[in-house]
């Protein structure tokens, strides 16, 4: 994504002295090596030499830019444009700059430019796209996909930005939904899709039926409930669901503008429904609904492309979202043969042998990682709990400590941590650790885990209290247990 | 010339290396415990059982845990013999052919065995998971007690190479999944009583698919999916019938999936408790409260769970001392990730997780397990550890980093911690291992192994460690006491160890009590607290004997 050299001629300085010539001749030429850093000394010569010279400020800005120096390039960038507001290089590469210090806010407004000045710059465009998506700023992200996804048909960088920006918008439109009724059927019937699209048909069967409750006549339910029926065996039980679904009378176009769009196929106007538009429940269901269609549409294109970075990226992610950690581990090995030693995809895999409890892969990972890259306490944690789970709490330790320097507030490193201080035999330290986690417990082990170091430390009282608390959670997640259980047993049509 | 001379010092290096790595090991060998090897003569020995579970397309959960056995010596003639549970045809849960058949084996002496399954009357019935033998009836011959999927089998041993199926007439109940069962005297009135475990509530109806349906993948389900039953409690009533009392002594409440079962009186009080191993649930501790009841007490005695307070998927279980310190610990077996917990008893009623500090954790974090023995392999005065290795899911490989089919294990203990020591002990052969049950089958004094494996051949390890220490086996004899001597006290210097016949998972040992005694050519005291409170003291035995002990009056 990043621009192209500009280099501006020597015979601009010709009527200067022969040394700023050859200074200039030399600058060059480490430009044109990628040697980067070497030339920046000689452009702050020759921008010192022949100050107010945008084409030398350019080029010192582009070669601090090109060695990783984007704080020092970005002045640079901006006394171009002052005089230059539409040169593209500057635009771009400032745009670029921004993006590479993690400030996507910044890189927004010379990347828009960028694409007035050039609508035809896939670099810009595609930098700006990503912005957007980082901004959480999805439709208009998925404008700039969409138009790109014209000019490059055959980047799969551009059909998973645009997959992942419908996927996004799908997922806010779902969390809207939630934030104003939780206990809405359009939740119930978007939750049951979820659960189909990780195969918890009896799950999805359980949500299809909530929102029938309410909504009898909501169109796709009956024929989703159809396709669980088939998915799990019983075909006469699909056949008469889907008979349902065409029994249903054709949605009031005027009253429901947003299912006829969805029904119609036009998932676009439904996935980015005018800004005017009032956020009803519906209108957000059927926004989710159309979003995560035209998600897999982008998401099927990719698919249809070469093997790519991003295809391998997309399958980690569905594969993480379905709890196959293993097959997540093996797309992100696949994506690093395609981009070597990438940092993001090498955590992404030591996250992914963590989670799949390949504890071994894990560390070798980590530990590589963190020698050769920043201290992140994320990876920290991994490799600390990686040796706790391995039976060796006299190497996690260190790990875990470490990753709470960096963050204090990492609460799960907090839970190992105490449990590693536990099997080395320092209670009075792990109780510490351990209350700072215990908001973490969801099926009462922490609780366990205190009331025992309560136990070992003769804090008798303490330990009772905490395990109270650990059979009490007990109790609650079985009886959780046992009404799912209960209420999601797949039976007849109702 | 640099880079020669490099090359050079790395192979110097290297050599160094090696050299030092080389001292370490011969230093390890000569301070560390004697190494224990095996040696597989189940092919020569005529030992030809194959254990059949009849896999199916529907992955049936009992499918899996099947592969018990009972090492008893059936006639008497001072050989232990070996029995193998079997499964059955499915759906139909019959025995439908011989290949079904459980299988007694003779032991004729010189590792040699012939099948006398028919003329024992020992075929059985149904799908068969677990044994438990031992002399009910106090007339001197073992009997048998066969576990099944809603099909429980009470044999009575009659004396003449032959066995009777007194279940109906016994009143032992059928119809629920049982897994395994054990012998113990709970009320110490001389009568030995059966526990028996299950699993839980299912039938063949059953058919809950689990795994991943797109890959076409279909795995046996979590247990999380089955409902867990209660263990049965049945009292010896002295008269060829039992009473159930599972209500009255207070255990039917407590609802579990349970794989096995083992008795030690944890608490000293002079009566025998009951461990039950839970499928992902805490396990149960049953204290034994003297007055014919129980009162579960895993949680506040700290076995229900391991340190990290999760269930795990324990399995077999042991019930034996392996530190020394005089009271009984617990070594339960589990799946990859889990570990082998290992429960300290510290006393008082209390235990720890010493699955950590005893390494144990470290060493089998990666295995899982099903049967296992706590016993003393090189015979140097320290309880080793054998494990019967193999995942429960057949398909592991696709969703986790782990393997179905392992080799078993050995552990050494190293004076209270364990050391790894399959390696280059003979354990060879990677299969779906079940059960597990030992005997000192040659008589020659070390204690060797006997393992089911699903689908696949039994395993037969005859234990061959060249510098074995001396021993001791004792047989008890009670005269007030249970016939067994089961639930009998025995101290010889620090080592400690009960009389029983439940060993690892779903299998049983009626072998005495079998001690290692190192260098020691006598030992110099016995303690025996009988379980009708009787002491007894034994001086200056000779070791390396097999010693019959009666009862006093």
């Amino acid at each position: 994504m990043l621009p192209a050299l500009f280099l501006f001629s020597l015979t601009l300085f010709a009527w200067q002295r022969d040394d700023l010539a050859a200074i200039s001749q030399r600058a060059g030429v480490l430009m044109g090596a990628g040697k980067f850093a070497d030339a920046i000394p000689l452009y702050q010569q020759l921008v010192k030499a022949v100050p107010g010279n945008p084409g030398l400020v350019l080029n010192l800005a582009l070669a601090q830019h090109m060695s990783g120096r984007d704080r020092e390039a970005i002045p640079n960038f901006e006394t171009v444009l002052k005089s230059q507001p539409k040169s593209l290089p500057a635009l771009v590469s400032l745009g670029a700059a921004h993006l590479s210090l993690r400030e996507p806010k910044l890189a927004v407004d010379p990347l828009e430019r960028a694409v007035t000045v050039d609508p035809g710059n896939q670099d810009a465009r595609g930098m700006l796209a990503g912005a957007l998506l980082d901004l959480g700023r999805f439709e208009e992200a998925g404008e700039h996909y969409r138009s790109l996804s014209e000019l490059a048909p055959d980047d799969p960088r551009v059909w998973y930005g645009l997959g992942m920006s419908y996927q996004s918008l799908s997922t806010r439109a779902f969390e809207q939904l939630q934030k104003i009724d939780p206990t809405s059927p359009y939740v119930s019937a978007l939750v049951a899709d979820t659960r189909v699209q990780r195969r918890q048909y009896r799950s999805a069967f359980f949500f299809y039926n909530e929102a029938l409750k309410k909504l009898p006549n909501l169109h796709s339910v009956h024929a989703a409930l159809a396709e669980v029926y088939r998915k799990t065996g019983h075909l006469d039980w699909a056949a008469a669901e889907d008979a349902k679904e065409r029994a249903l009378p054709p949605a009031d176009c005027k009253l429901h503008p947003a299912e006829c769009q969805f029904i119609g196929g036009h998932d676009l106007q439904a996935a980015t429904p005018a800004k005017s538009a009032v956020l009803a429940l519906e209108t957000l269901y059927w926004q989710a609904k159309a979003a995560n269609e035209l998600a897999l549409q982008s998401f099927f294109r990719l698919g249809q492309l070469p093997p790519s970075v991003e295809l391998h990226q997309l399958r980690a992610e569905i594969a993480r979202n379905q709890n196959q950690h293993l097959e997540a581990a093996k797309e992100w090995r696949s994506a690093l043969e395609l981009m070597p030693g990438n940092p993001r995809a090498r955590q992404e895999l030591a996250i992914s042998l963590f989670m799949a409890q390949d504890f071994q892969g894990a560390i070798a990972e980590t530990e590589d990682l963190l020698r050769s890259g920043p201290k992140n306490p994320e990876l920290l944690f991994v490799a600390g709990d990686s040796w706790l789970r391995l039976e060796d709490a006299g190497k996690a330790i260190p790990f875990l400590e470490a990753a709470l320097a960096l963050d204090p507030q990492l609460v799960a490193a907090h839970a190992s941590l105490g449990l590693a201080l536990v099997r080395a035999g320092r209670n009075k330290e792990a109780v510490a650790h351990l209350e700072k986690a215990v908001e973490l417990d969801e099926d009462g082990s922490l609780h366990y885990q205190l009331a025992r170091a309560y136990q070992a430390t003769g804090d008798a009282a303490r330990a009772t209290t905490a395990m109270a608390k650990y059979q009490d959670i007990l109790k609650r997640v079985q009886q959780q247990k046992d009404d799912v259980a209960r209420e999601a047993q797949i039976g007849p049509p109702r | 010339m640099l880079r020669v001379r490099r090359r050079l010092g790395l192979r110097d290096n290297m050599r160094a290396l090696s050299l030092t790595v080389a001292a370490a090991a011969f230093l390890t060998a000569a301070d560390g415990p004697t190494p224990i090897r095996f040696h597989d003569v189940a092919g020569a020995s005529g030992l030809n059982f194959m254990l059949e579970n009849s896999p199916t397309s529907r992955k049936h959960m009992i499918e899996t845990m099947p592969g018990g056995i009972a090492v008893f010596d059936y006639d008497g003639d001072g050989r232990p013999d070996i029995y193998f549970t079997n499964g059955a045809e499915i759906p139909a849960l019959q025995k439908t052919a011989p290949k079904y058949w459980n299988r007694l084996f003779r032991n004729e002496g010189n590792w040699k065995f012939r099948d006398v399954t028919e003329q024992a009357g020992v075929a059985g019935a149904g799908y068969s998971m677990g044994a438990a033998a031992a002399d009910y009836d106090n007339d001197g011959r073992t009997d048998l007690f066969v576990a099944g999927v809603n099909r429980n089998t009470l044999y009575r041993n009659l004396g003449n190479g032959r066995f009777e199926d007194v279940t109906e007439k016994a009143g032992i109940k059928s119809g629920e999944w049982a897994v395994a069962a054990g012998w113990f005297d709970y009320d110490r009135d001389g009568r030995l009583d059966l526990w028996v475990v299950h699993y839980a509530k299912w039938s063949t109806a059953y058919d809950r698919f689990c795994g991943d349906s797109s890959r076409g993948i279909r795995i046996y389900c979590h247990p999380k999916y089955f409902e867990g039953i209660a263990s049965t409690l049945y009292r010896n009533r002295g008269d060829g019938t039992f009473e159930d009392v599972s209500k009255k002594a207070g255990i039917a409440a407590f609802a579990g999936r349970g794989m096995s079962v083992a008795f030690a009186d944890y608490d000293g009080d002079g009566y025998p408790d009951a461990f039950v191993t839970n499928d992902n649930m805490p396990n149960f501790l049953f204290h034994n409260k003297g007055n014919g009841t129980f009162e579960e007490v895993s949680l506040p005695a700290g076995v229900a769970l391991r340190d990290h307070g999760k269930a795990v998927a324990s399995m077999g279980a042991e019930f034996k001392d392996y530190d020394n310190d005089g009271l009984p610990d617990l070594a339960v077996t589990a799946l990859a990730g889990e570990t082998y917990p290992l429960f300290r008893n510290t006393g008082g009623g209390n235990f720890t997780d010493a699955t950590y500090s005893s390494k144990l954790g470290a060493l089998t974090t990666r295995h899982s397990g099903w049967g296992l023995g706590l016993f003393d392999f090189n015979n140097d005065g320290w309880k080793d550890l054998f494990t019967a290795n193999a995942h429960v899911n057949d398909r592991v490989e696709a969703f986790e980093p782990a393997v179905y089919r392992e080799l078993n294990s050995v552990f050494v203990n190293d004076r209270g911690t364990f050391r790894e020591a399959s390696a280059g002990s003979g354990l060879t052969g990677a299969k779906a291992h079940r059960g597990a049950a030992f005997g000192d089958f040659d008589g020659d004094g070390r204690m060797d192994a006997v393992v089911s494996a699903l689908g696949e051949p039994a395993e037969l390890w005859q234990n061959v460690s060249a510098d074995a220490g001396h021993w001791i086996v004792l047989k008890l004899r009670g005269t007030k006491s249970n016939r067994d001597g089961i639930g009998a006290q025995v101290r010889i210097g620090k080592q400690y160890a009960e009389m029983t016949t439940t060993v690892g998972y779903a299998s049983s040992a009626s072998i005495g009590i079998h001690f290692g005694l190192g260098a020691a050519t006598v030992a110099d005291s016995i303690e025996i607290r009988w379980p009708s409170g009787v002491k007894q003291k034994l001086s200056n035995v000779k070791a390396d004997q097999i010693l019959q002990v009666t009862e006093p009056d």
